[in-house]
């Protein structure tokens, strides 16, 4: 027994244990503006970026609430107080002129996706993926443009849409999240540099996969992306974002924001694999990633489906969420968080019911091992005028490992009695018949465990769509493949 | 509220030791330290106490002794009873006699002068009253409750009644009583609380606080009604802990009080305890009822089970938070949580919240929320049997509860509560 355990433990080391992959450090020039947050930092970004005045106005108007907002301590997380004025707010590779193929990308960036195998032309030649890759901030390359464009889809870097599509970003920036939302939210909306903007006209129904690589690369550059994807009546858009970053010592701060808004019969998928740096196995280092996701259902019989697989971060603060305002709209959250070492992991989602016959879903599968913490935090709403609505949440968790804490504190309230509502959860830790069964059929203790683990979010990874799922999967080994205690 | 707390303390009985005044005085001071609480307050997220804050209470004056509580206060006869009356200790309406040896059960004003040493030692040491402003306001005005200690190994015959009638002549008044219960090693006993009301007097508001110590392999039954009147106040904080192998089986039964807000708190301070709060909860018209339960497991091999259920009608207001932490090393724990919400009316509201707090890996643990109204097939069965669909509703909220009641600790506390429960669904006591 003694010695099968420090086996165990070898092995749980030599597994766990494995350093970040894909921890490196892009030399490029930055055009980094000076640190620290005031009126004429954004002033300055919003020049450098050639924004019309309207959105010069709505970041002022954001960093001025963003002032008398307090940093948000209800979230069960431990972190360090951070210095909002020792952040680059804005760093962007040198302007380059305008590129008309991925020949004219520094050599020096491409490198940098060969390394973490998203080459833009192996995409472009044997994947059917448009790729918006944003390198610190500005996006560097764009695919299948045309091919879109075809079909009168829009899907482009932020800052692009900005100058060329005024009217739609007027007319829907920060009408799901609005600037005064929260404390990360409002700051992203006062520094946001770019994103990506998508928009599906009315009966399209986008024939590939949309999907953005993130990349965070300069130190100290807090990255404040924007998204917002609209789906016009009776569209449908699958909409992947991804992400990895370099190995960095001092802690990244990471605010996104991300808007949907699905009018009638629209249905936006969107699907993220998260797997930024995590720290190392002390703790130290990795990003803090605080980001605000939310949906809108606009529409009657729109559907909005939110699926993540969470592998990275140091402290992953992020609840994407779906307000059910349309008649029979319907709201989806498929999860799998999974934290190792001293990460530290608050997520979950917001199911606001407010139209009629509104249905949401919730699947959240949590795994913690080493002396992380995993947390899974939801709200059920059901307001008054809400007729039939109904809501089904399960939120299991997995335990690796007697120092590791999985929490499950879900919120439902309920004020209209023709709601349906069940919410279960489980905690418990890889059961030992399971793993008994698999070894004494000849399968390795990492392969069972691996096998046990993948059925257990199955139910997740079938949601993703198909090259999405293998990385989760390989995510899911690398991040957890023997941790068990 | 607040405006006359200094007076109302300073005018209470004296204190039996320099120890109790001290108590007193840092039980005020928490409390005016920590203010009432607010909706901001993760805990008081659904409930406020503005109306409470809004009321100017006293202390209950004068002691008549009024023959209709007699009738309708006591659960059963044969009990051992001690009964409090707006907070005073009633000796005629109470029976202690014919204690087994080895069983101590006193008023409190009584034991803190016969056993100051023993509760000098143990009071206020389970239920901490630093987050609990309630708390803190009931340590302010330490003086009547029941103290009930009973020796190692025995086994009470009858169970204990403690019930409480809330009062008020003139001016709303409050009462705060202080419960503590000491079970030896391998003691038995069951307790009953229970709180009522006389009714047509003034808002009144009982605010009460008990800890139950339980030693190793000892077990208490439980069991707390709460019908008061519904322009009534009633909080109630409780905190059992429990030692190795001890047993706690806690039945909590509510159905009155405009604001009622109940903290029940269990703590396993050694490996093998288990613990089994039940609870059900009826609130009509305006009435809010909240609880608040926490299962902690400090120690492996513990297993507790929770199932509240609550039915709201008219512009009830229902909210539920149960807590359970598992500690890290508290392996081998197995815990389940369960609350299930009837809402009857369109204008009902019910906020639930069932968290899990794990730190140990080798546990399994598993909560559940439902919240609905009556299956329309179901009401609809019943209708096409020539049963009234008023009568079906009540039938079928009566199943939905009745499953709560069905395994009692003694077989005559049954009757009575399935009674009070038909009572309250308005339905005759020969059907069902």
């Amino acid at each position: 027994m003694e010695t099968a355990s420090t086996e165990k433990n070898a092995e749980l080391k030599a597994l766990t244990g494995q350093d970040y992959k894909y921890g490196f450090v892009t030399d490029i020039d930055s055009d980094t503006v000076p640190k620290g947050l005031n009126e004429d930092i954004i002033r300055l970004i919003s020049a450098k970026k050639k924004e019309p005045e309207f959105m010069l106005e709505w970041r002022l108007k954001a960093y001025r609430h963003w002032l008398k907002m307090a940093e948000p301590t209800w979230q069960n997380l431990t972190y360090p107080p951070i210095n909002y004025q020792e952040a680059y707010y804005y760093s962007a590779p040198k302007p380059k002129k305008q590129l008309k193929s991925l020949d004219q990308v520094d050599p020096e960036i491409l490198e940098t996706f060969n390394k973490l195998g998203i080459s833009l032309e192996e995409q472009k030649r044997l994947s059917n993926v448009a790729v918006d890759a944003v390198f610190d901030s500005v996006s560097v390359g764009t695919t299948f443009k045309e091919k879109l464009s075809e079909l009168g889809i829009i899907f482009c870097s932020f800052s692009e849409a900005v100058q060329e599509y005024p009217d739609l970003i007027q007319k829907y920036l920060g009408t799901v999240v609005p600037y005064t939302d929260n404390f990360f939210a409002t700051l992203n909306s006062a520094v946001f540099t770019d994103g990506s903007f998508a928009y599906i006209p009315k009966g399209v129904r986008c024939p590939m996969e949309l999907s953005t690589y993130f990349r965070i690369n300069a130190a100290n550059t807090g990255q404040f992306e924007r998204t917002l994807v609209i789906a016009d009546e009776g569209s449908y858009v699958s909409y992947l974002e991804g992400c990895t970053a370099p190995m960095r010592d001092e802690n990244q701060l990471h605010a996104a924001v991300v808007e949907l808004i699905a009018l009638d019969n629209a249905q936006i998928k969107y699907s993220t694999v998260q797997n930024w740096y995590p720290g190392d196995k002390e703790g130290k280092g990795g990003i803090y990633n605080f980001v605000t996701k939310r949906g809108h259902c606009k529409g009657k019989r729109s559907k909005i489906s939110w699926t993540q697989v969470e592998t990275g971060s140091a402290i992953t603060w992020k609840y994407p969420s779906c307000l059910l305002t349309g008649d029979d709209s319907v709201g989806e959250f498929y999860s799998v968080a999974v934290t190792n070492n001293y990460q530290q992991a608050d997520t979950g989602t917001k199911m606001i019911h407010v139209g009629k016959n509104t249905k949401s879903t919730i699947i959240s599968k949590g795994i913690s091992a080493g002396k992380s913490q995993n947390t899974y935090r939801g709200q059920v709403r059901v307001q008054k005028n809400a007729e039939n609505a109904r809501n089904y949440s399960q939120c299991d968790s997995l335990l690796m490992g007697d120092q590791c804490g999985a929490h499950t504190f879900p919120y439902i309230e309920i004020k209209n009695n023709s709601a349906q509502m069940e919410h279960e959860a489980t905690t418990s830790k890889i059961s030992e018949d399971q793993l008994f069964y698999l070894k004494q059929r000849g399968i390795s203790e990492e392969d069972s465990i691996n096998l046990i683990v993948n059925g257990f979010c199955k139910e997740v990874f079938r949601e993703l769509p198909m090259e999405f799922a293998v990385e989760a999967q390989k995510l899911l080994e690398v991040s957890l493949e023997g941790a068990v205690g | 509220m607040k405006t006359n707390l200094e007076k109302i303390f300073k005018s209470q009985a004296e204190a039996s030791h320099a120890w109790q005044q001290d108590f007193r005085l840092a039980g005020l001071k928490s409390f005016e330290t920590q203010g009432l609480p607010t909706t901001k307050q993760e805990d008081w997220k659904y409930t406020s106490v503005k109306s409470l804050a809004e009321t100017e209470f006293k202390l209950f004056e004068g002691a008549q002794e009024e023959a209709s509580i007699k009738e309708d206060t006591l659960i059963q006869e044969e009990h051992y009873q001690l009964t409090l009356v707006g907070g005073i200790y009633q000796p005629k309406l109470s029976k202690l006699e014919g204690l087994p040896k080895g069983v101590q059960l006193l008023p409190l004003s009584q034991a803190l002068q016969s056993e100051g040493d023993f509760l000098k030692e143990h009071l206020a040491k389970s239920l901490d009253a630093r987050q609990r402003p309630f708390v803190a306001l009931n340590e302010a005005f330490l003086n009547e409750g029941l103290f009930l200690k009973i020796e190692d190994h025995v086994v009470l015959d009858k169970a204990i009644e403690f019930c409480h009638v809330a009062l008020s002549n003139g001016l709303a008044s409050m009462s705060h009583p202080r419960i503590l219960i000491s079970l030896g090693k391998n003691a038995q006993a069951t307790f009953i609380e229970h709180y009522t009301s006389v009714a047509g007097t003034q808002a009144s508001w009982t605010n009460v606080a008990s800890e139950f110590l339980l030693a190793e392999g000892s077990l208490l039954h439980h069991v707390r009604l709460q019908e008061e009147s519904e322009a009534n106040f009633y909080l109630n904080s409780s905190m059992t802990t429990l030692d190795q192998d001890a047993r706690f089986n806690s039945f909590t039964f509510d159905l009155g009080a405009g604001l009622n807000r109940q903290e029940i708190i269990a703590s396993i301070e050694a490996p093998g305890a288990h613990v089994a709060l039940k609870g059900l909860y009826l609130a009509r018209d305006r009435q809010h009822t909240d609880f608040q339960t926490l299962i902690h497991h400090r120690k492996p091999y513990g297993t507790s089970q929770e199932l509240f259920k609550g039915i709201l009608s008219d512009r009830a207001h229902g909210v539920f938070n149960g807590q359970i932490i598992v500690d890290p090393h508290a392996q081998k724990t197995a815990s389940e949580l369960t609350n299930k919400n009837l809402m009857l009316s369109r204008e009902a509201e019910v906020d639930t919240k069932p968290l899990l707090k794990i730190f140990a890996d080798d546990v399994k643990c598993s909560h559940g929320a439902t919240i609905g109204r009556l299956d329309e097939d179901q009401l609809f069965y019943f209708q096409s049997r020539g049963i009234d669909s008023h009568l079906a509703k009540h039938l079928l909220t009566y199943a939905f509860a009745a499953e709560l009641l069905s395994d009692l600790p003694w077989e005559s506390l049954t009757a009575p509560l399935t009674r009070k429960l038909k009572s309250c669904l308005n339905l005759k006591d020969e059907v069902a």
